[in-house]
């Protein structure tokens, strides 16, 4: 036993760690104490009362209808009481939770293993390139890549098994290193790509793999501020006039490949430069300028590397879409293209490719694109644009814009996206395509972060419809982990949706392409063990 | 389970009209609460993100088990220490300190690896990379299992106060359990020690009317803060700016922080104080965790009036040990930093990297400096001497870490220099105590300590730590953007802070003398309107409290 000291009174400021020690005497738990087994009168009088009147209030927002507002629980909207036991246990939806969870946490590795990933160094492809085999021996037999171990996200849905198999041929070439064997894709989408992260991680993991062939599309003149591809320095003067689609500024339905036209009658000038510090996409060796041939059409002058200029005539006989391929040598250039006169020139874009083989992913976005402004193209020019590219696979990822139509404008949707498809798919239905869905797109409740509710009936709506076209489908809110992602995703560690709840951040969106790459390479094992 | 739920007020009152009409049963009365205590703990509304499994309430029972064999163990040898062989007594003190040892390592073990592992992984990774190793760090994600910060110090105090002979170990193993797993504190606290609570399970529970209405008084309080400062000032204002900072003005981020500062007070002391309420409603008496602790005039007062309880416990069960301030001045001086970084460490949240080993270290060497302002020479050159040599040294090494360790341009990490150096001569020039001037000047500067160290505390990572304190010293031209808070929210910004600095008797006298004077119909119906305002200002689903992350 030791002795207890009174403690002396001790000043208001004392800190913490100021006074001495203050020894208590042992304390001995014995027993149950006296109980003269009642309470004082009056003990409970108050709190029962309240508690009595309190359970009226609450059972009254029960029984009347007006009052339901104010009811503290609702059944099926609310999770089920004491939920961590009766609705995780007993009622099994625990792992719709923990898978939910297990998507966030496979993305958030993702996100980390992406973030150390180091696009700066450039892959040294070890095979030969070689000269394509007669058609009837076919390509050599697949090498598995360490790629095929990667669990795969999100599957593609797909409408027949070889829905995909024109893509996955030509990719077959490219794997082979034939030389020349090039695989485009082209890809179109609203703000979800606009700043080319979605589509240059696609672009940057298929290159890895099967060889870069350079950048591939590039818009005349910036769309809006934020437009950029990745490893590519872009300027653009001012003086250059602009059309976008979503704008609806002409009449002939002449929007380029992009989406975009720019005109000039002299003095615009843009200027693309190889950016040295990425992996990809140092090197061009074909510069190729898409235009509109016209009467008193004038001229470009085009630079490459600050030398000669050589001048493109872009007046014509007749109106039509048109072309001027340079080629140049395998390495990194600087290429200024100017309006020079003569009359006005009418540009929709520009490719810096290489000779491959290799893949190119084009990155075409629309910023505050609703889908059905696609449909503002004219159908032959857009046609003519899409041949001219001859890409193996068209992708489509819009729906971020579309959650603002009422749910009941939801069949007219429907159609307007069959329509789209239809339209870019043109004359030649076999050519692969893959929508993508929207990702998933958070309101605030509070401090809640839920899904918006029209997420759920516009992935369907596209999933329907893409199917119903030959399409495959990536469901991306799936990929994130279903409904009430965007708040988990915001939330996650490192944050992969930024704050406005509606667009992927740097990290999020390499995540997403790389899901999305890593369903295609899934399909591509598969059509490569099926054709032997 | 959250206090502010509908959840909890389903499971309260069942457990209170039981536990009232068991009161005179000792045994049922015991068992009674320890059942609601484990379904307490297990069965926890839906929260994003989801609660740990209930089966987490596994390492309870361990904790408990374990340290009630190592208590009775420890005590079985108790009387053999004093033995006059020499042999046995050493044998007996051996095998007290083996038990003492289990208790220690079993208990801080799992703390140490549910919380910590993450951090000693990345340190050592940090370390190795610094050296030049090349050193793939294992990917280790544990779940933190809600509460263990408590209930590990809580039962640790038990085997540790047998230990020291200060008190008996408890011969029932319910009474111990409950002990362990008491409902109102087991997730966030208060701590309570054994040597508190464990006495009160061998008396009858004292109700009667006052302690009733101090409890729902109690509980009326809790709530308001939690909901009206704490979570709302949250959901509208904090999380937005700490999550993106780069888009808030210097002027933002600071209000930001007055704002997490009214916010962290407003959910930990709202939740002691329903904690509290909870226990006074079942007749037991918890001890306080915060005794408004912005009006501390230095830093020591500060951690003697925030979070009581943890900061005395690791007083009294480590810094005393240590030897307190009996020693050398050096080992006074580690002894402190020692404490004061633990303490600061205790908050340290998975993930959030340096963050907390910044935090605890300037609340640490804050702590030297207090403990060398009070006890220093005062009279003479020596005051001259103090400021006038150490100022411009302690500015340069400001200066040096604000520009190594948070990568600030030149000019703003000499902002900081001069700000520390001139804070620090300015209490070093001020008189201990004095009028009301000398007064305000102490508060004010010790609050606006604890409002910038906030920065490590609610940062989620080290990158947004310096991107914050980045953005106050970019000393923007522009304050406050019009639209970014609502009046409500100024005006709730306001209360709070203001609430801090007012008398507690104007709450502990005047407001508890009108609330005892409302009728329990009205209370019911006040209950009922603070719920429905809960249900409304959160959607129906309050955040968790913040020291639940701890």
């Amino acid at each position: 036993m030791v002795a207890a000291s009174p403690p002396s009174p001790a000043p208001t400021d004392l800190g913490l760690l100021d006074g001495d020690e203050v020894v208590s005497p042992e304390i001995v738990l014995d027993g149950d104490g006296f109980d003269t087994g009642s309470y004082p009168p009056g003990t409970f009088r108050k709190i029962v009362s309240g508690m009595i009147t309190l359970a009226i209030l609450i059972a009254a927002t029960y029984l009347v209808p007006q009052w339901h507002w104010a009811r503290p629980w609702v059944t099926g909207k609310d999770p089920a009481l004491f939920w961590n036991i009766i609705g995780r246990e007993l009622l099994g939806e625990g792992q719709a939770t923990d898978a939910a969870e297990l998507k966030v946490e496979q993305a958030e590795r993702l996100a980390v293993a992406l973030a150390n990933d180091d696009d700066e160094v450039p892959v040294v492809e070890a095979r030969p390139v070689i000269e394509p085999p007669p058609v009837a021996e076919g390509p050599p037999p697949y090498e598995p890549h360490p790629d095929d171990d990667e669990p795969v996200p999100q599957s593609l849905e797909l409408p027949s098994p070889t829905a995909l198999d024109p893509f996955y041929a030509a990719l077959t070439r490219t794997d082979a290193r034939y030389a020349g064997a090039v695989t485009r894709v082209t890809q179109w989408g609203d703000s979800a790509i606009a700043n080319d992260n979605v589509s240059s991680a696609m672009r940057f993991a298929m290159q890895r793999r099967f060889g870069d062939a350079g950048h591939g599309f590039h818009l005349p003149s910036k769309p809006f501020a934020s437009y950029r591809h990745r490893g590519i320095k872009f300027t653009d003067g001012e003086d250059w006039q602009r059309c976008f689609i979503i704008g609806k500024c002409r009449r002939d339905g002449h929007y380029g490949l992009g989406g975009t036209v720019a005109w000039s009658a002299g003095g615009a000038q843009s200027r693309w430069r190889s950016e040295k510090k990425l992996a990809f996409g140092r090197k061009v060796s074909r510069f190729e300028v898409w235009y509109h041939a016209r009467p008193k059409g004038g001229r470009l002058r085009l630079r490459v590397d600050r030398g000669e200029p050589q001048i493109i005539e872009t007046a014509a006989e007749t109106a039509a879409d048109a072309w001027h391929t340079v080629t140049l040598t395998d390495e990194a250039h600087d290429i200024e293209l100017r309006a020079a006169g003569g009359g006005r020139v009418q540009l929709y874009g520009v490719v810096l490719e290489r000779e491959g083989p290799g893949v190119v992913w084009d990155g075409m976005a629309q910023q505050g694109a609703f889908t059905s402004r696609m449909l503002y193209f004219d159908p032959d020019h857009l046609r003519g644009q899409i041949d001219h590219r001859d890409p193996a696979l068209l992708v489509f990822m819009f729906g971020g814009n579309d959650l603002m139509i009422s749910a009941s404008k939801v069949p007219r949707y429907e159609r307007d996206f069959a329509a789209v498809l239809q339209s870019f798919r043109g004359a030649d239905p076999a050519r692969a395509c893959l929508v993508m869905a929207p990702v998933d797109h958070g309101q605030r409740e509070g401090h809640r972060i839920i899904s918006r509710p029209m997420v759920a009936r516009i992935v369907e709506a596209q999933r329907k419809v893409a199917l119903a076209e030959g399409c495959a489908f990536f469901d991306t809110v799936a990929a994130m982990g279903g409904e009430g992602s965007a708040g988990r995703w915001r939330k996650s560690k490192p944050a992969l949706l930024s704050g406005d709840l509606a667009h992927l951040t740097f990290a999020g969106q390499k995540v997403i392409g790389q899901m999305a790459y890593l369903a295609l390479m899934e399909g591509y094992v598969a059509y490569r063990k099926r054709e032997g | 389970m959250l206090f502010p739920t509908f959840d909890f007020l389903v499971f309260v009152v069942p457990v209170l009209l039981a536990f009232w009409a068991l009161g005179h049963r000792p045994l049922a009365r015991v068992l009674l609460l320890l059942i609601a205590s484990y379904f307490f703990y297990m069965a926890g509304p839906k929260t994003d993100p989801p609660p740990t499994p209930w089966y987490f309430a596994g390492l309870l029972v361990f904790s408990t088990v374990l340290d009630f064999v190592c208590g009775h163990q420890i005590d079985r040898r108790a009387h053999q220490i004093d033995s006059p062989d020499v042999r046995e007594a050493a044998r007996a003190r051996r095998i007290r300190n083996v038990f003492l040892g289990a208790s220690l390592v079993g208990n801080l073990g799992l703390l140490g690896y549910f919380k910590y592992v993450d951090f000693f992984v990345a340190t050592f990774t940090d370390i190795a990379h610094a050296a030049g190793f090349s050193f793939v760090a294992p990917h280790i994600e544990t779940i933190l299992p809600i509460g263990i910060s408590f209930y590990t110090f809580q039962s640790l105090s038990y085997t540790i106060d047998v230990w020291r002979g200060r008190l008996r170990p408890e011969p029932s193993f319910a009474k111990f359990a409950l002990f362990v797993t008491f409902f109102p504190q087991l997730v966030a606290g208060p701590i309570v020690r054994a040597s508190e609570l464990l006495p009160q399970l061998h008396h009858r529970p004292r109700l009667d009317p006052v302690m009733m209405e101090e409890g729902l008084f109690r509980i009326f309080k809790g709530l308001v803060k939690k909901v009206v400062l704490g979570d709302w000032i949250a959901a509208y204002f904090t999380d937005a700016v700490f999550a993106n900072p780069q888009a808030y003005t210097s002027m933002e981020i600071l209000l930001a922080l007055y704002a997490f500062t009214v916010q962290l007070y407003a959910d930990f002391s709202g939740y002691s104080d329903i904690a509290i309420g909870t226990a006074r409603l079942l007749g037991f008496q918890i001890p306080e965790n915060f005794d408004r602790p912005y009006q501390a005039k230095n830093l020591g007062e500060f951690w003697r009036r925030w979070h009581m309880t943890l900061s005395t416990w690791l007083r009294d069960y480590l810094f005393f040990p240590l030897g307190g301030s009996r020693g050398s001045t050096a080992r006074t001086y580690f002894n402190l930093w020692l404490t004061m970084f633990l303490v600061g460490m205790w908050h340290y949240t998975p993930g959030t990297s340096w963050n907390f080993v910044i935090y605890s270290n300037i609340h640490g060497l804050a702590m030297l400096f207090s403990r060398w302002n009070r006890t220093r020479r005062r009279e003479g050159p020596a005051r001259i001497l103090a400021i006038g040599l150490i100022m411009p040294g302690l500015a340069v090494g400001i200066a040096w870490a604000a520009q190594v360790i948070l990568d600030l341009p030149e000019a703003s990490a000499l902002v900081c220099g001069v700000f520390g150096g001139v804070m620090f001569g300015l209490v070093t020039w001020l008189p201990l105590s004095g009028g009301p001037i000398n007064t305000f000047v102490h508060v004010f500067i010790t609050y606006h300590f604890t409002v910038l160290s906030r920065v490590f505390f609610r940062a989620p990572d080290f990158p947004t730590a310096k991107s914050m304190v980045a953005g106050l010293l970019r000393f923007d031209t522009q304050l406050v953007r019009p639209g970014l808070l609502t009046e409500w929210l100024w005006l709730a910004l306001a209360l709070g802070t203001f609430y801090h600095f007012t008398p507690k008797r104007w709450i502990d006298q005047w407001v508890w003398g009108w609330f005892r004077r409302i009728p329990g119909p009205v209370l019911g119906v006040l209950m009922g309107l603070l719920g429905l305002a809960l249900m409304k200002l959160m959607a129906g689903a309050p955040r968790t409290f913040i020291y639940f992350n701890f």
